[in-house]
């Protein structure tokens, strides 16, 4: 029994159960079908005995009747005093009655003593009915009243006692009915106990297994069943699976067989996720290192495309600035042209590099307040000859909001205004004219709207005007562009919170415009580089002033960078100019002819300009001659870089000549 | 499960319907057979020949009456035998002009009317026979008044003794039969003007 209690399951106790439940209700019914039956025949053995008896008393008065007073004897009696035979056919008429009454009386059942009393009485009916017939002759024939007594005498004595007996019988039985039901009463109550008790126990043993197994074989391997699941840890393989619980075919070790299944899976799945972002951790690696790489080549890239720039527009300046031999007006403007395009170039250069930045997510925008009218001025002004060359005309009106300032990134508002501006020029017709609006939206936003008479884009090209490297047909045409210029210009405009739209009429014109909040009013400071003639005489004219000879070391591998600083050297007086080609040599000379100043390339062949300046400061020699980087490395963080190594400044390429010779200046002036 | 529960519910209505109800059989049974009925109208029938003697002085019609046959009948019932004597009873009553007592009295009905009524009607020997009874009582009643001379009437009420085996109701039903038979003759002869009324009777009585 305890073993298996012990193997029982759940499926099985809820068959045991519903087998003990039937039994119970099956043996309770019986129970109570058979009690009822009992009580049943109980009470109708009561109703039947005291109908049995209540009859027979019933029989007994009429008996008494029918012997006694108005019956059998009485009338006899009367007979023979007044010797009427009314009271003779009423004597037969009690003997009828009296047959029936034993008849009926005997239906009801009879003991022995009630047999006995009866037959008595009969036996005194019958000498009775002897005497009666007896009576009739003699008293037909006129026989004496004590002749017919002589013969008729009968005794009424037996027959009274007997009727007594009788009576006392039924009295009897009675008694004895009472105590026959009193003890059925009795058996039957004891019956009912028993049979309380009998299921009472069934139950409790029904009851005692289920709490048994509730306790010990549902709640305690429940309770280790969640413990276990509470230990389940995804991340430690070893922890991933739960313990057996009981026997095969119990139900909780099939949870918990189901559970392993289902943690198996998850388990597999954990293993496919975590290689995958092993995966994905290999592929960020590979994104960052291509990342680098990428900023690494834009950052080549930018000093590769600047160094040939330096010299273009290093000699430029050179030419606009020499005071030996000053340039025609025409001339001046050439070079004006020469120097204005190769800074356009240059800031070209570094919004292409840009561009990469913003597709990186890298770029950034230095929003400013900024003059419209100044911006329009200058970006006008760099198209302007272009213009003039193809006989277009450029209108502008900014009558509607005049000295607005915008909230932009000065450069890039710059670069988007003159890429409108070019484009007007460059898809318009010869002759053709260009419009320029400003005016202030919604009190928030400054519109500028670039109109030209060109010939309009298709509806169906609406698309593709801001889409990359898309020139809409013009790619073969004369007419030079990248196809990225309005893709920049979208993007620089979203960038500072602005928008640029279009609209076209093929055969009449295009109008592209950009919006751009507004800035509060206030004056407006934009730092000019621009720097003048007159400055640069300055310079020169105060370095001269002091009639000491400097010497100035140049360590740069291009020649064409080399050649521009010795022309920019030279037209400083007292300033005298030595070179190397590489850093190497360069330490050589700066411990032996201890320059005043050195100027440092940074991007050298074998040792680099950092490495460089670290010997310097090392060495004794050289460790107080302040050194200025001349690099095309333009970027922020380069710059950031090179003023936290030591050098004292740091010069871009192209370089700025003003800029170049003022901070020569100042270094010299303070060995001085 | 339910459909377990209500199937035990309901077989335990059924079981508990099941028990033997309460007996309520209140038909008379006084345990008469058919036998001492039977008795009863052989001395019915004597009352009745004794009727006739009383109230006809045609000896041979008398004989005749007394000679009639009982006829054979076969699947009679208590309740046709009944039948039978309420009608002897009737014609009876019509016959002594209202002499006899009540048609529908029975013997020991004053003395127990609660133990025989029968709420089911059923019919049983006893009854027939405290009917009879009565009957009995009745027709030596008016056979007492009819009489001039001293008729002995224990005679109608000893017991008869039988040959072979006991009465059925058929039996019994051919006796009652011959005695309405004989009370219809009676009352032919009654019709006839030949039978000695009652009024007859009771001035025969004046003038003694």
């Amino acid at each position: 029994m305890i073993s298996a209690l012990k193997t029982l399951t759940i499926n099985r106790l809820g068959k045991w159960l519903t087998s003990f439940l039937i039994l119970t209700a099956i043996i309770t019914t019986i129970t109570s079908v058979i009690l009822i039956r009992e009580i049943t025949n109980l009470n109708t053995l009561w109703v039947s005995s005291e109908r049995h008896i209540t009859q027979k008393q019933a029989y007994l008065s009429v008996l008494r009747g029918s012997i006694g007073y108005g019956g059998m004897i009485h009338n006899f009696k009367n007979y023979l005093i007044r010797r009427d035979k009314k009271y003779l056919l009423s004597a037969h008429r009690s003997v009828l009655e009296i047959k029936i009454i034993f008849s009926g009386y005997r239906v009801l059942g009879v003991s022995a003593e009630e047999e006995s009393a009866i037959s008595d009485i009969e036996s005194v009916t019958r000498e009775y009915m002897k005497a009666i017939i007896r009576a009739e002759i003699l008293i037909d024939r006129n026989y004496a009243i004590s002749q017919i007594d002589e013969q008729v005498a009968v005794s009424d004595a037996p027959a009274l006692l007997a009727l007594r007996r009788l009576t006392n019988a039924v009295a009897a039985l009675r008694q004895e009915k009472a105590k026959v039901v009193s003890g059925s009463i009795n058996s039957l109550t004891v019956t009912i106990y028993t049979a309380a008790i009998g299921i009472g126990l069934l139950l409790v043993v029904v009851i005692l297994t289920l709490a048994w197994f509730i306790r010990f074989r549902l709640i305690n391997p429940l309770g280790k069943l969640v413990t276990a699941i509470g230990r389940v840890n995804p991340s430690v393989p070893g922890q991933l699976r739960l313990p057996s619980i009981g026997r095969v075919d119990d139900e909780l070790n099939m949870v918990a067989t189901a559970t392993n299944r289902f943690l198996d899976s998850m388990e597999n799945h954990l293993s496919k996720r975590r290689n995958a972002e092993k995966a994905l951790e290999i592929a960020k690696e590979e994104a960052e290192n291509a990342n680098q790489a990428k900023s690494e080549f834009l950052s080549s890239m930018s000093h590769e495309l600047r160094t040939p720039l330096n010299a273009i527009l290093g000699f430029a300046q050179l030419m606009q600035f020499d005071p030996d031999t000053p340039l025609t007006d025409e001339q001046k403007d050439s070079t004006n042209q020469i120097i204005k395009g190769g800074n356009h170039l240059l800031e070209l250069i570094d919004q292409v590099l840009e561009l990469a930045k913003i597709e990186a997510g890298k770029m950034s925008v230095s929003i400013e307040a900024v003059s419209i009218i100044q911006l329009l001025d200058e970006s006008i002004s760099m198209v302007q000859t272009m213009a003039e060359k193809r006989n277009i005309s450029i209108n502008v009106n900014t009558d509607d909001c005049p000295n607005v300032e915008a909230m932009a990134d000065y450069t890039r508002l710059k670069q988007v205004l003159l890429n409108l501006l070019s484009n007007a020029v460059k898809y318009n017709s010869d002759g053709g004219s260009i419009s320029v609006v400003t005016k202030v939206e919604d009190d928030n936003f400054c519109y500028i709207a670039i109109s030209d008479t060109g010939p309009g884009i298709p509806d169906d090209k609406r698309d593709a005007v801001f889409q990359p490297f898309n020139r809409l047909g013009h790619e073969s045409s004369e007419i030079e562009g990248t196809g990225i210029g309005l893709v920049i210009t979208r993007k620089m405009m979203h960038m500072m919170n602005g928008n640029i739209d279009f609209k076209s009429e093929v055969g009449k014109g295009t109008t592209f415009w950009i919006e751009i909040p507004l800035a509060e009013q206030a004056s407006m400071s934009i730092p000019s580089t621009a720097q003048t003639q007159d400055d640069i005489v300055t310079i020169k004219s105060s370095i001269g002033a002091g009639k000491k000879s400097y010497t100035v070391l140049y360590v740069e591998d291009n020649p064409a960078n080399l050649m521009l600083m010795e022309k920019i050297i030279e037209r400083m007086s007292g300033v005298n100019l030595i070179s190397s080609h590489n850093a190497e040599l360069g330490l050589e000379m700066a411990e032996e002819q201890k320059p005043d100043i050195i100027l440092l390339d940074i991007n050298l062949p074998g040792m680099d300009g950092y490495e460089a300046l670290e010997h310097l400061k090392i060495n004794e020699k050289t460790s107080s001659i302040p050194v200025i980087a001349v690099t095309a490395q333009a970027t922020k963080s380069d710059i950031k870089k090179g003023r936290h190594a030591g050098f004292v400044g740091y010069i871009t390429k192209p370089i700025q000549v003003p800029e170049l010779i003022k901070i020569i200046e100042e270094n010299l002036n303070t060995k001085a | 499960m339910n459909k377990l529960l209500k199937t035990i519910f309901i077989f335990t209505l059924s079981v508990i319907a099941a028990s033997p109800a309460l007996s309520d059989d209140n038909a008379v049974d006084l345990g008469l057979t058919p036998s001492p009925v039977y008795s009863l109208w052989q001395n019915i029938n004597k009352a009745v020949i004794a009727y006739a003697g009383v109230r006809s002085s045609d000896k041979d019609w008398i004989k005749e009456l007394g000679n009639m046959p009982p006829n054979k009948f076969h699947d009679k019932a208590p309740v046709d035998v009944l039948e039978l004597v309420d009608g002897f009873r009737t014609k009876l009553s019509k016959l002594d002009d209202g002499v006899s007592s009540n048609t529908s009295d029975t013997l020991l009905e004053d003395k127990l009317p609660n133990l025989l009524s029968s709420e089911d009607n059923s019919v049983t020997p006893s009854l027939v026979y405290l009917h009879s009874g009565q009957v009995l009582v009745n027709i030596v009643n008016d056979i007492l008044q009819a009489s001039i001379e001293p008729i002995e009437i224990s005679y109608f009420f000893q017991e008869n003794s039988f040959i072979g085996a006991a009465k059925t109701p058929s039996d019994v039903f051919g006796l009652v039969d011959l005695g309405v038979r004989r009370l219809e003759e009676i009352a032919i002869k009654k019709k006839s003007g030949q039978l000695i009324t009652n009024q007859l009777l009771k001035r025969r009585e004046k003038a003694q």
